[in-house]
C-alpha cells in the first residue's frame, strides 16, 4: 500500500479513443491531490512577505544595482535548478531530495558531505528567522505604532528590540525558537495549525498592505513622512543617500550582478519547500513536476517584482535605499534601520488601529519560516539516523505525540548557538551571507549526479521520464551543468562580494570544504563504528545487480 | 533510555548465526524481483524472504498497426516502433511494476469491458508470476539459499497455485515453518483497506487467525513473523489520510499522516513477542522499531523505479545481532 496517483489518463499515442494504461482495483491509488492544496503547500514552504522584505535587502548590500533586472538575471538562473530539480524528482519519487540524489546517484559520503552544509545552513537560518522575530517583526511594528499614536514609549521599545540591543534580539529570538520547538514537540498537527493560523493572518495583511500601498499616492506618502519626521524629511533623507547608494548616474553593472547572486539565493531554494509535493502529486510525471517547479519559482520572483514594483513606486526607489542606509530619521529621532519595509508600508496606512494590526499582522510570516527550517533540520537529522550515520536513538519518535524529540532537540541547540551568533554579531548579513553561501553546494552536487546519472545509474535514467530529449538534446545533463555553473558562480560571486555581505572571505571560501571533510571523515567514522557491530554501511546504497 | 552504541564489538557473528535479506511490496517490477534472487548472492544471506505484494497494479496497452506498435509509457511515446523496440519497451514496462499489454486495436478496445479486462489482469498477473518463478529455479537452484514468498493483500489468489509448484521457492502463507533453530509464521492477508483487496480480514479475525498460527509454535523465543501489514500506531504505519473519494486529505497543505497498521498485528506482536517481526504493506513508512523485545521492521518499497528497497537481519544467540535497511 502506497499513495500513489492511477497511471495519467492519457490517450494512447494513435487512438485518442484508447487509454495508454488501465489500473486495477489495489491498495494506494488516489485520485490527484488538488491544485489548491499544492498551491497552499507550495506557499507555506516559501513565506511571500518574508521573501520580499530579504530580497529588497539587494538595494543596500548593491547600491547603484538594478532591482529588477537582478530578479530577471535570478529567475533565469533559478530555471537550471528547479529543472534538475524537477527531472531528478520524477526519476526518483519520494525519495527525499539533495541528499538521496547525490548518496544515490555519486556516493554516500558524498551525499552526506554535501547535505550537511544545507543542514548546518538550515540550522543558521533557523537562527536568523529567530533572531528577525525581533529585529524585522516586534521593532517596526512598534515603532511605526508609535509613530502613529505619538507614542514615545512605544517608539522606545520599538528601538530596544532594534540591531544595538542584542540582548533583548537575543532574548525574543530564544523565546520564538523555544515556542516553535516546543510545538514541534507537542505534535506536528499541533505545529501545522498555528504555523497556518500564522501565515493566514500575515498572508491577509499583506494582501490588505499591497492593496492600500497600491491606492496610497507618493504624493500622500511624502505628505505623510513629512507630516511625521518633520517638515522636508522626505527629501532630506533622499539627498542624504545619493552620493553613494543611489544610482543617480546610471545603474552600476557589477552591483547589478552582486544583487542578481542575492536575490537568486533568496528565490532559487523554492524547491525545498515544493519538492515534497511536487514528489507526491506528479511522482513519476515529468510534466506535473516541471510545472510545480518552475511554476513556484517564477510566480514567486514574479510576485516579488510586483510587489516590489508597488510598495518602491508609492514609498520611493531612492527614498527606500536611502532609508535602508540609515540615512532617515522618523518621530523622536527614531530609526528604521533595516526594518524598512514594514516600517513604511505601516506609515502609508491610514488609521492607527489597522496601522497596528497589519504591522503585527506581519510578524506572522517569521515563526512559519522559522518552523520549515527546523523541520529542514531535523529531516536529516532522521535520514542520517535512517542510513546508520547517527545512532538510531536520534530517530527516536515518541510515541505519545509521534514527534522526533531527541533530533527536535539536537536541531532546537543547534539553531540557538545560530540565534545567538546573529544576535551578537556586528551585523546579520555575515550570519545571512554564510548561510546563503552554504545552501548553494548541495546544488553543486546536485548539479554533478544530474550530469553523471546517465552513466552512473542506467537503470534508474534510461526510459525514466527523467530521460526527455529537446530537439534531440538531452535535457537533464544539460540542466544538470547549468545548475552546476549556476552553484559555482553563485559561490564565486559571494566570495567576491564578501565586503557588502560582511563575512570574512577566508572563512566563508574555506567552510564549505571543512564540511565537506568533516562529512566524509564522520561517514568513515560511521562506517568503522557500524562495521564492528555486523552492519555494512557501504551497502545502503550500493545497487544489487538483477542480471 | 538506551544507549547510543553498545559496548563491545560484534565483528564476526556466531558460527549458528543466520543471514536473511527481506523485501516486499515489488508489485510487479521485474528489475526489482532480479535483484531480489540476486540479493541471496550479493548480501551472502541464507534466506531470501518476499514479504507479500508481488503483483502489479496496472496494464500498459501496445497497440499493433501497419507500421510497427504504439504506446505510451513513462511520459515517454512511441509511435510505430520496431520489433527490438517493442521487446526492449515491453522490459521497461516490467522493471517499472506493469505489465506490457499487446494487441490491435479491436483487442485492446475489449478491454473496456470490466470483466474481460479483469480476466486479461489475471492471466497476465499469473503469467508473470510463472516467468518469474522459472527465473529463480534458474538462479537459486543448488545454492544452498532459501526463498520465501507469500502473496499480499493485494494479491489475487490465481498466484498461489504456480507458487506452491515451485520445488526452489517455498510459498509460505498461512504456514509456519522451521529454518534451522528459528521458527517463522508467516500472514499475507491484511487488515480491512478502503480499496477492498482480495486479501482482506477484520481486526478480530486477523488476529483469530495469527493466534491460531502461533498455538503451534514451539519457540516464541527464536519465533520469525512476516505478516503483511505493520503493527497500529508505529513508526511503520503512517500513511497519508484519504477519503471515501481516496482524495488524499490535506492539512496546512501537507498531506495528513495517520496511521493505517493492525490493530490484530500490534496486539499479537505485544503479547507473542517474538523475535523478529517482518512487515510490508505501508510504502512509505520505512522503519525499524522496537516492540518490547521485538525487532519490526519495514524496509519500505520503491518498486516504481526499479529500485529494491529491503532488510538485511543478521540473527544469532536467540537475538537480532544486526539489521539495516538498504535500497539496492
Amino acid at each position: 500500500m502506497a499513495i500513489e496517483a492511477p497511471p495519467p489518463a492519457a490517450t494512447s499515442p494513435t487512438s485518442p479513443s484508447l487509454p495508454s494504461a488501465y489500473a486495477r482495483k489495489s491498495t494506494g491509488l488516489v485520485r490527484q491531490i488538488s491544485l489548491t492544496g499544492q498551491s497552499v503547500f507550495a506557499a507555506s514552504g516559501n513565506p511571500f512577505g518574508f521573501s520580499l522584505v530579504i530580497t529588497l535587502f539587494a538595494l543596500t548590500l548593491f547600491p547603484r544595482s538594478n532591482f529588477y533586472i537582478a530578479m530577471a538575471i535570478a529567475l533565469v538562473c533559478g530555471v537550471t535548478s528547479w529543472v534538475t530539480f524537477a527531472l531528478l524528482s520524477a526519476m526518483m519519487p519520494r525519495v527525499g531530495g539533495d541528499y538521496a540524489f547525490v548518496s544515490r546517484i555519486l556516493n554516500p559520503a558524498v551525499g552526506l558531505g554535501s547535505n550537511l552544509s544545507f543542514f548546518v545552513g538550515s540550522m543558521m537560518a533557523a537562527g536568523l528567522w529567530c533572531y528577525w522575530v525581533a529585529e524585522q517583526g516586534l521593532s517596526p511594528a512598534l515603532t511605526v505604532i508609535g509613530a502613529v499614536t505619538h507614542s514615545k514609549g512605544l517608539t522606545s521599545a520599538g528601538a530596544s528590540f532594534g540591531p544595538t540591543h542584542q540582548v533583548n534580539c537575543f532574548l525574543v529570538a530564544a523565546g520564538a525558537l523555544l515556542l516553535m520547538s516546543g510545538l514541534s514537540a507537542l505534535g506536528t498537527r499541533i505545529a501545522f495549525r498555528v504555523v497556518t493560523a500564522l501565515f493566514m493572518i500575515a498572508a491577509a495583511g499583506f494582501v490588505i498592505d499591497m492593496v492600500i500601498l497600491a491606492l496610497t499616492s507618493h504624493g500622500s506618502f511624502v505628505s505623510r513622512i513629512n507630516h511625521l519626521a518633520g517638515h522636508g524629511s522626505y527629501g532630506k533623507t533622499v539627498a542624504k543617500g545619493s552620493a553613494s547608494l543611489l544610482p543617480t548616474h546610471g545603474y552600476s553593472v557589477k552591483s547589478t550582478i552582486g544583487a542578481a547572486y542575492y536575490c537568486l539565493s533568496n528565490t532559487v531554494f523554492c524547491w525545498a519547500g515544493v519538492y515534497t509535493i511536487a514528489e507526491f502529486r506528479g511522482a513519476g510525471q515529468r510534466k506535473r513536476q516541471l510545472k510545480t517547479m518552475l511554476g513556484t519559482g517564477s510566480v514567486q520572483i514574479f510576485l516579488i517584482l510586483i510587489a516590489a514594483f508597488i510598495f518602491l513606486n508609492t514609498v520611493g526607489y531612492s527614498f527606500f535605499i536611502s532609508a535602508l542606509g540609515g540615512n532617515y530619521s522618523g518621530p523622536g529621532g527614531s530609526t528604521v534601520g533595516l526594518a524598512g519595509y514594514v516600517y513604511f508600508a505601516g506609515l502609508a496606512t491610514p488609521g492607527k488601529l489597522l496601522v497596528a494590526i497589519l504591522s503585527l499582522s506581519f510578524m506572522g510570516w517569521w515563526l512559519p519560516g522559522l518552523w520549515v527550517n527546523l523541520a529542514m533540520a531535523q529531516r536529516a537529522l532522521l535520514s542520517y539516523s535512517f542510513d546508520g550515520l547517527l545512532p538510531k536513538r536520534i530517530a527516536y519518535v515518541s510515541p505519545k505525540t509521534h514527534t522526533p524529540l531527541v533530533a527536535i532537540a539536537i536541531v532546537t541547540v543547534g539553531s540557538l548557538a545560530g540565534c545567538a551568533w546573529v544576535s551578537f554579531s556586528s551585523s546579520f548579513f555575515k550570519v545571512l551571507g554564510i548561510m546563503l553561501l552554504l545552501s548553494f553546494v548541495p546544488m553543486i552536487f546536485v548539479g554533478v549526479a544530474a550530469i553523471a546519472v546517465k552513466r552512473r545509474r542506467t537503470d534508474l535514467y534510461k526510459g525514466s521520464p527523467a530521460e526527455w530529449r529537446i530537439a534531440g538534446v538531452e535535457v537533464l545533463p544539460v540542466a544538470g551543468a547549468g545548475c552546476l555553473l549556476v552553484g559555482v558562480a553563485a559561490i564565486a560571486t559571494a566570495l567576491y562580494f564578501h565586503t557588502q555581505l560582511a563575512f570574512n572571505v577566508w572563512v566563508a571560501g574555506v567552510l564549505p570544504f571543512g564540511i565537506m571533510a568533516f562529512g566524509l571523515a564522520w561517514y568513515a567514522v560511521a562506517r568503522t563504528v557500524r562495521r564492528k557491530r555486523g552492519v555494512d554501511l557501504d551497502l545502503v546504497y550500493r545497487t544489487i545487480p538483477p542480471e | 533510555m538506551k544507549p547510543f552504541f553498545k559496548r563491545g564489538s560484534t565483528v564476526d557473528p556466531p558460527r549458528n548465526a543466520r543471514r536473511l535479506f527481506f523485501a516486499t511490496d515489488i508489485h510487479g517490477s521485474d528489475r526489482c524481483f532480479r535483484k531480489f534472487i540476486n540479493a541471496g548472492r550479493f548480501y551472502g544471506v541464507d534466506y531470501l524472504i518476499l514479504g507479500g505484494d508481488i503483483t502489479g497494479k496496472s496494464l500498459v496497452l501496445i497497440e499493433r498497426t501497419a507500421r510497427g506498435w504504439s504506446a505510451r509509457f513513462n511520459d515517454h511515446q512511441y509511435v510505430d516502433i520496431d520489433e527490438d523496440a517493442r521487446n526492449a519497451l515491453e522490459q521497461n514496462i516490467r522493471d517499472h511494476g506493469q505489465y506490457p499489454y499487446v494487441g490491435d486495436r479491436a483487442e485492446l478496445e475489449a478491454l473496456a469491458d470490466d470483466e474481460y479486462r479483469d480476466a486479461a489482469f489475471r492471466a497476465t498477473v499469473v503469467e508473470g508470476i510463472r516467468r518469474w518463478i522459472k527465473l529463480a529455479e534458474e538462479r537459486l537452484a543448488g545454492t544452498g539459499i532459501r526463498c520465501f514468498i507469500t502473496p499480499g493483500n493485494d494479491d489475487y489468489f490465481d498466484i498461489d497455485e504456480p507458487l506452491q509448484e515451485s520445488d526452489v521457492v517455498e510459498f509460505v502463507d498461512g504456514s509456519t515453518i522451521r529454518l534451522d533453530e528459528y521458527e517463522m509464521l508467516t500472514c499475507g492477508y491484511s487488515n480491512i483497506t478502503p480499496w477492498r483487496s482480495p486479501r482482506e480480514l477484520p481486526e478480530e479475525q486477523m488476529l483469530e487467525r495469527l493466534n491460531d498460527m502461533a498455538s503451534g509454535v514451539e519457540d516464541h523465543e527464536n519465533l520469525i513473523v512476516v505478516i503483511h501489514p505493520p503493527p497500529y500506531d508505529t513508526p511503520l504505519d503512517h500513511a497519508p489520510a484519504i477519503d471515501d473519494e481516496f482524495v488524499v486529505q490535506m492539512q496546512s497543505g501537507a498531506p495528513m499522516l495517520v496511521p493505517v497498521g493492525s490493530t490484530a498485528v500490534r496486539a499479537f506482536v505485544e503479547s507473542q513477542q517474538p523475535l523478529l517481526g517482518l512487515h510490508g504493506h505501508v510504502h512509505e513508512s520505512k522503519a525499524s522499531e522496537y516492540i518490547g523485545r521485538t525487532l519490526c521492521i519495514n524496509p519500505g518499497s520503491e518498486y516504481t523505479e526499479g529500485t529494491l528497497a529491503g532488510a538485511i537481519v543478521t540473527l544469532g544467540d536467540r537475538r537480532v545481532l544486526a539489521h539495516q535497511l538498504i535500497v539496492g
